[in-house]
């Protein structure tokens, strides 16, 4: 009796021993590829897939396994990647664009991929002018038609040669997902959530479908019956089974990534990556040694409010120029890991190359680091130095009025706010730092209430049409109201003209680097904005599962796994073992 | 114990009042920030790599659209009608996700993190307190205590993260974060019920190794007040047992002070389980309120606190409505 | 364990012998504490009678509580017996282990606590806390029949059977005194320590108390060892009484013989600072006009009446009372004299205290100070009025500010009302205060009020009242928790006062033995109303209202000869 009851015990122990083993995985490690989020954070809206609003976290799966591009931007081939398309067609005038559909694509339930969803998901974004990026397709496109099954021509309001580069091939991120017609017809799109996993929604072309959404991860299980493998195009990517989990806040994600709890992360300081290698040598950056990160596209950059004394006056934003020595602020910004930036691009070879050609340029201008030049303007303006601070007659100091986002967006921003303000001492100029939140940092940024700001400048990748067009005299608002771009409010009617020549030629066109060199030698003299640093992002990999990871030596395409072109890593890495 | 209706009445009116002045507070001190919820949006986007090509027109969108546009006035109204019926509308920030919809997904963590561990550390705390004091355990007693003492000195915050590094990285004996394993189902089955409990397991230490001590040094204290009292003698010269003295005497009473406490202590320990969630990115209210505050979504920030608040006053009501039992010397009119 | 009445007792033990319930031998017993060994028993040798009632008499401080607390056992962790017996029968209780002991407490030996009012477990009903003691000694459960009997114990000693369902919180103090006394006889004991069961009584209670203490210990046969520092109580209930002074036993005695014939020094001075309600020694010195007297009167309270709680409102019911109801009390300015607001707790006396003070204002009437209505003062009348008003308190350790030391709380006095000028002065002002009270500035200078005696604390604050010379001093029970020693000193004081320096005094006690000997004039006070004024010698010999006749007459006399 007394023993029945024990091996009763027993066996009670066992199962439940075996529970805490077993921990509920359907899918072994060695199958599942475990993304590490680029939220610190849980997400708020676990069921939201509609990629057209605002509270959709695409990165989280959705850009990288479901969604797919017509084309994807390679960063380090340089080259365009069709994928839904197969290529396109435009007219002489780059007015009209005609996009050719890949034949056999299918979304995940089955129905064909055609024309006509192209075409719902432009005009969706036409008449619903509250979804993400609608504005940008309606200020854009005219019109759009199918002109049969795999064709589409769009037309535009104004000539633009880069417009597919700059629309529908993941420039920076991702592009807007096309959506299935015969699911969204009849959905009003700002408030459909695309989410139900019993009718198998969101359906997207991509190859894995989405098994579970909760706030911390999203599963994705792969789908055998991909167009991909029927029509030939590509193999199934090796996942079965894709993760994506909050990574957890800045102390933690090391840890986790060392111990083998996620395949990638995000981000992770050089610093960290390196303590994290000496335990873990499978966790691998972009290069073996520093700096580790990939380039980001948009580097940081100062901008003058050229409407605020004294920053309206050119000699004055160059004296401030003078005295910033870029390679410092970069190397404590980014922990002796940085890279300075000379201009407001990434460091991408074509914009270099650009760069390089205009070194005179740069030599006769106040893009360089020097105090005795910027001495010179300050006395020619009547200041003397006193105590170390440039005083004007009456005796007052110049106070920069200096914005830029809050110290809790990361500690490169808290970095780079303490050097900067410490050279604009050194050279003879009081700070005043604003370091605000998202919320007052972005109403005052674009309302023009601040003397000289720290921000981010996303723009070109391969030419230098994008970012020059972001100072364009168009833009400028009144001081008080809102405006999209130019927050500095730079009004150069000359160079503005230059810009839209720019705007309607392909790079390829003769004489386009010429006017683009003209435009930057206004840019130059005039110094609204001045380079700062390259955001090198550290992205690590884990080969602890998978390997394959696209590295500086085996650079098939850029590494962000947040973004959309991080379907290509997925279609590329292979089990470890 | 019958309690009399105009105590619970009183009682009541004060939790309403409570609830009122907590929730119009939670109205006014976001809207006091400098900033603007949907330029926060765009930024937020825009930082991701998003490029939001026409931020104002977006902006003159949404703001017409969350009626931040009417005045303060009638946003308060609005607010109020809709905050009774635990109705807060849209999350400013992760339009159009109902706020209700994160409050419910993520309070039942929230909520049993927290009831788990106020219950483990009241329990232990206040059992070790009355124990060291009742079985004279003098030198060594404050071995045992000061250890919790130092701990309960550490923010939660730091001492989560110091648990996660020893008991997760280091000995890999529990799991970093999330409140469920990695690519497990939410079905309830007894291995995912083991696994929520080994996911709690680091985020309800820090909360109980945080405050076990105060509940300890409280306990302590009215211990020695009680052992200390003429009652007590009384119960010693009747000759009653050793655990009827502690249990009926002892702990009965010195217990009393350490309840109204925890009402007055429930407050705290919300805000500083928050942070723990955070920490373990347990998908609590934590990291969504974090980062409302961050994004300035209004209503977001409005619907959790005024959850917290609802949920801290309905405690302190239990708490007060269960008290009288407890004690029944609690004198109804003058309170 | 129990052991029988006859039978194996030692043959060789005398009939006296046989009688002793309680035997103790050479007890000494000692406290381990910060500054060393403190010697609280010092060789008590006592033997208890079967069916006596046993009383011992001292000061606080002389040790009578350690020597109950030894019998019983209870003694704190830093006290132990240091040498010899406490024989129980013929059971050494000072070497019993813990569960013998808890056998025979309450079964046999059965304890009626100092201070009752909180002694009950405050969270447990009152039957319950008796069921407890059935139930460990008895082992039976709290049903029908330990029901029925708690109830007919309950009504045995004057209480409604009903109390066991209410909590001690419920009850008043002579109902909780009761409750002890019925739980002390549930299980019959044969010995009942009653350690101060009445001191917390108003005197009609406490007299109907005693006398069911008596009632019941005579029914059960019992002995019962009376402690308590009041000789007239001791002496209308005790066989017997030992006198207790610094840990010895000075003195044991019966009753008559201690009361008529004290022959240790100590006891005669307790027996002569008793007072009395036999005769009073007449003022002798006449009341001297006063330069400033005249017509007004120093104090004159006109139809003072004061209500607390608060009207109801929709969620609560009203919970006013009327504290005071026009009470109208005059106290002349022509010649400095004793006014005493006698009655007993809740008679609203220290409501009137604290309005004639200041500390609250009456509901109704006003109190006029020298022609002035106090509470409408202006603020230099105000600070006027404080200073010529002071106040004596019960427990003074709540009047002085415990972070400052004594000196400096003086000084501060002194500059508040620019009493001196310039440091020299200062002091001697304060050292002539210090010695009327019999206090040097050595004892006293630099301590903190915790770190003196209650005594030195009492008698410092007479000497801030004396050092501001004030023309009235509201002395509201200044004596009811001093020993005999310093009441007399204390009264003896306020007598000089008046007739020195010519201060009237408003004399709130419960004590109508020491009004009658200090007072000029005596007021009565029942539930705020005022039920008999006059002399002394009309009050108190011949009382006009009842409810003056029964708390007169339940006065107890020092003297065993007049019974109780």
């Amino acid at each position: 009796m007394y023993s029945r009851k024990l091996s009763m015990l027993l066996i009670v122990l066992l199962v439940l021993f075996q529970a805490f083993l077993v921990s509920g995985q359907d899918v072994a490690r060695e199958e599942t590829l475990i993304i590490g989020s680029d939220l610190t954070s849980n997400v708020a809206a676990d069921d939201i897939f509609n990629p057209y609003l605002p509270a959709v976290q695409r990165s989280l799966g959705m850009a990288q396994l479901m969604e797919e591009m017509l084309f994807y931007t390679n960063y380090e081939t340089n080259e365009l990647m069709p994928w839904l398309a197969t290529g396109y067609d435009t007219s002489d005038d780059f007015t009209e664009y005609t996009i050719h559909l890949r034949d056999g694509v299918k979304w995940s339930d089955g129905e064909a991929f055609t024309a006509d969803d192209f075409v719902f998901t432009i005009n969706m974004l036409k008449t619903n002018p509250t979804l993400r990026g609608a504005a940008g397709i309606e200020r854009a496109i005219a019109s759009v038609e199918a002109l049969d099954d795999l064709t589409v021509k769009l037309t535009l309001n104004d000539p633009n040669p880069r417009y597919i580069q700059q629309s529908w091939a993941v420039r920076i991120s991702s592009s807007p997902p096309i959506v299935p017609e015969h699911i969204w017809a009849d959905k009003d799109p700002s408030s459909f959530p695309n989410f139900d996993l019993d009718k198998g929604w969101p359906v997207f072309t991509g190859p894995y479908v989405l098994t579970s959404s909760s706030q911390d991860q999203r599963i994705y299980n792969r789908r055998d019956d991909y167009w991909g493998v029927e029509t030939g195009f590509t193999d199934l990517p090796a996942p079965r089974r894709v993760i994506v989990a909050t990574a957890g806040v800045d102390e933690v994600v090391g840890a986790r990534i060392q111990n083998n709890e996620v395949d990638s992360l995000a981000a992770l300081s050089a610093n960290t990556l390196v303590t994290v290698q000496s335990r873990n040598p499978n966790v691998i950056g972009w290069t073996d040694e520093s700096p580790f990160g990939y380039t980001d596209p948009c580097p940081f950059y100062l901008e003058f409010n050229t409407t605020r004394e004294p920053w309206d006056d050119p000699k004055m934003r160059a004296a401030l120029s003078y005295i910033i020595d870029r390679d410092l602020v970069a190397n404590i910004a980014f922990e002796g890991q940085g890279m300075a930036a000379q201009f407001l691009f990434p460091a991408y070879t074509g914009l270099m190359d650009f760069l390089d050609s205009l070194s005179d340029e740069f030599a006769a201008s106040a893009y360089r680091y020097d105090p005795e030049a910027s001495a010179a303007i300050m006395e020619s303006k009547g200041y003397t130095l006193q105590d170390g601070v440039w005083r004007d007659g009456d005796g007052n100091s110049i106070v920069i009025d200096f914005l830029m986002l809050g110290f809790n967006i990361g500690p490169t921003w808290g970095r780079s706010i303490q050097i900067l303000s410490q050279q604009f001492e050194d050279g003879g100029f009081e700070v005043n730092v604003s370091d605000l939140d998202f919320g007052p940092y972005w109403e005052r940024a674009n309302q023009g209430m601040w003397g000289v700001r720290m921000a981010w400048s996303c723009g070109s990748i391969t030419d230098p049409h994008t970012t020059l067009s972001n100072f364009h005299s168009d833009l400028v608002m009144p001081i008080g109201e809102t405006a999209s771009r130019n927050f500095g409010r730079w009004d150069n009617p000359e160079y503005s003209a230059l810009v839209d020549q720019l705007g309607q030629m392909a790079p390829s066109d003769e004489g386009y680097f010429d006017l683009a060199r003209e435009a930057m030698t206004m840019f130059l003299a005039d110094v609204p904005a001045i380079g700062l640093q390259q955001q090198l992002r550290v992205n690590p990999f884990n080969t602890t599962y998978w390997v394959g990871w696209p590295t500086a030596d085996n650079n098939y395409v850029n590494p962000q796994s947040w973004w959309s072109t991080a379907a290509i890593i997925i279609h590329t890495i292979e089990p470890a073992g | 114990m019958r309690l009399p209706v105009s105590y619970i009445a009183k009682r009541f009116l004060s939790f309403v009042v409570v609830v009122w002045v907590a929730a119009s507070v939670n109205f006014i001190v976001p809207r006091m920030a400098p900033g603007d919820p949907i330029g926060a949006m765009v930024a937020r986007m825009e930082l991701q790599g998003e490029v939001i090509e026409d931020s104002a027109e977006l902006i003159a969108a949404y703001r017409e659209k969350f009626g931040l546009d009417g005045s303060l006035w009638d946003q308060y109204v609005s607010y109020l009608t809709s905050a009774v019926q635990f109705d807060f509308g849209h999350s400013l920030s992760y339009f159009p996700r109902p706020v209700s919809d994160i409050i419910l997904d993520a309070l039942p963590y929230t909520l049993g993190l927290l009831a788990v561990s106020i219950i483990i550390s009241f329990t232990v705390g206040t059992l070790l307190g009355a124990l060291i004091v009742w079985l004279k355990i003098g030198r060594s007693g404050i071995g045992l205590v000061a250890p919790l003492l130092l701990l309960g000195s550490i923010p939660q915050y730091l001492l989560a993260i110091i648990l996660l590094f020893v008991f997760s990285f280091a000995l890999r004996w529990f799991p970093s974060g999330g409140a469920h394993a990695l690519g497990a189902s939410h079905d309830f089955t007894l291995a995912n019920f083991i696994e929520v409990a080994r996911h709690g397991a680091l985020p309800i230490m820090s909360i109980v190794l945080a405050s076990a001590g105060g509940w300890l040094i409280g306990m302590r204290s009215m211990t020695i007040t009680v052992t200390r009292s003429d009652y007590l003698t009384l119960a010693k010269a009747k000759g009653l047992s050793q655990l009827r003295i502690f249990y009926h005497y002892v702990i009965r009473n010195a217990i009393l002070p350490q309840v109204t406490n925890l009402a007055i202590a429930m407050g705290s320990i919300v805000g500083g389980a928050i942070l723990v969630e955070v920490v373990f990115t347990y998908p609590g209210l934590g990291s969504h309120l974090l980062r409302a505050i961050n994004n300035q979504d209004f209503t977001v920030i409005q619907g959790m606190t005024y959850t917290l608040v609802l949920s801290v006053a309905s405690a302190v009501l239990i708490v007060d409505l269960l008290y009288p039992w407890l004690d029944p010397r609690i004198n109804y009119e003058d309170q | 364990m129990r052991t029988p009445a006859n039978g194996t007792r030692n043959l060789l033990q005398s009939a006296d012998d046989r009688d002793t319930i309680l035997s103790l031998n050479d007890l000494h017993v000692e406290y381990a504490s910060a500054t060393g060994t403190i010697h609280a028993v010092r060789g008590v040798n006592l033997d208890i009678r079967r069916g006596e009632r046993f009383g011992i008499a001292g000061e606080s401080g002389s040790g009578k509580t350690t020597l109950v607390n030894a019998i019983l056992r209870l003694l704190p962790e830093t006290a132990q017996i240091s040498a010899g017996s406490i024989h129980f029968n013929d059971i050494d209780l000072s070497r019993l282990d813990n569960r013998s002991l808890n056998f025979l407490r309450w079964s046999r030996i059965a304890l009626i606590p100092q201070g009752s009012m909180s002694s009950l477990n405050p969270v447990m009903k009152v039957g319950h806390q008796i069921a407890e003691v059935i139930k460990t000694h008895e082992g039976k459960r709290y049903n029908k029949d330990v029901r029925d009997r708690i109830e007919r114990i309950l009504e045995s000693v004057g209480l409604d059977g009903r109390v066991l369902n209410l909590y001690p919180h419920e009850l008043s103090g002579g109902m909780k005194q009761r409750v002890c006394i019925a739980m002390a006889i549930t299980l019959e004991p044969e010995l009942i320590i009653a350690d101060e069961p009445t001191s917390s009584l108003d005197v009609v209670v406490q007299r109907q108390v005693a006398k069911t203490l008596i009632d019941v210990q005579e029914r059960l046969g019992a002995s019962i060892i009376l402690i308590g520092h009041d000789m007239a109580l001791l002496a209308q209930t005790a066989h017997r009484i030992a006198i207790m002074n610094e840990g010895e036993l000075v003195e044991i005695d019966n009753v008559r013989e201690i009361y008529h014939r004290p022959r240790h020094r100590y006891t005669q001075m307790l027996i002569n600072s008793l007072p009395s309600l036999e005769h009073r020694e007449e003022r002798d010195i006449p009341p001297v006009a006063r330069a400033d007297g005249g017509a007004t009167p120093l104090l004159d309270a006109q139809a003072v009446t004061k209500v607390f709680g608060y009207k109801g409102h929709l969620f609560a019911k009203s919970t006013e009372f009327t504290a005071l109801d026009e009470v109208s009390i005059e106290v002349t300015g022509d010649f400095p004299m004793v006014t005493t607001i006698a009655g007993e707790s809740g008679s609203g006396k220290s409501t009137f205290a604290n309005i004639v003070l200041g500390f609250a204002k009456p509901s109704g009437g006003a109190v006029y100070y020298r022609g002035k209505d106090i509470a409408r003062q202006s603020r230099s009348e105000f600070a006027q009025y404080r200073r010529e008003v002071q106040a004596i308190f019960q427990d003074p350790y709540e009047i002085f500010n415990p972070v400052y030391t004594v000196d400096s709380l003086f000084r501060v006095a002194v500059k508040k009302f620019k009493l001196a000028r310039g440091n020299d002065e200062t002091m001697a002002l304060i050292e002539e205060a210090l010695r009327v009270v019999n206090l040097s500035p050595e004892q006293v200078f630099g301590k903190y009020p915790d770190e003196l005696s209650g005594g030195q604390r009492q008698r410092l604050m007479v000497a801030r009242a004396y050092l501001l010379k004030p023309k009235l001093i509201v002395a509201d029970e200044p004596v009811s928790m001093v020993d005999a020693s310093l009441r007399l000193m204390i009264l003896d004081l306020m007598k000089s006062l008046r007739d020195e320096l010519g201060t009237s005094f408003v004399y709130i006690t419960h004590d109508l033995a020491t009004a009658y000997q200090i007072s000029d004039q005596i007021i009565i006070l029942n539930r705020g109303k005022i039920v008999e004024r006059g002399t002394p010698e009309e009050v108190i010999k011949n009382p006009q209202h009842p409810y003056s006749q029964s708390l007169i007459q339940a006065i107890p006399s020092p003297n065993p000869d007049i019974k109780w």
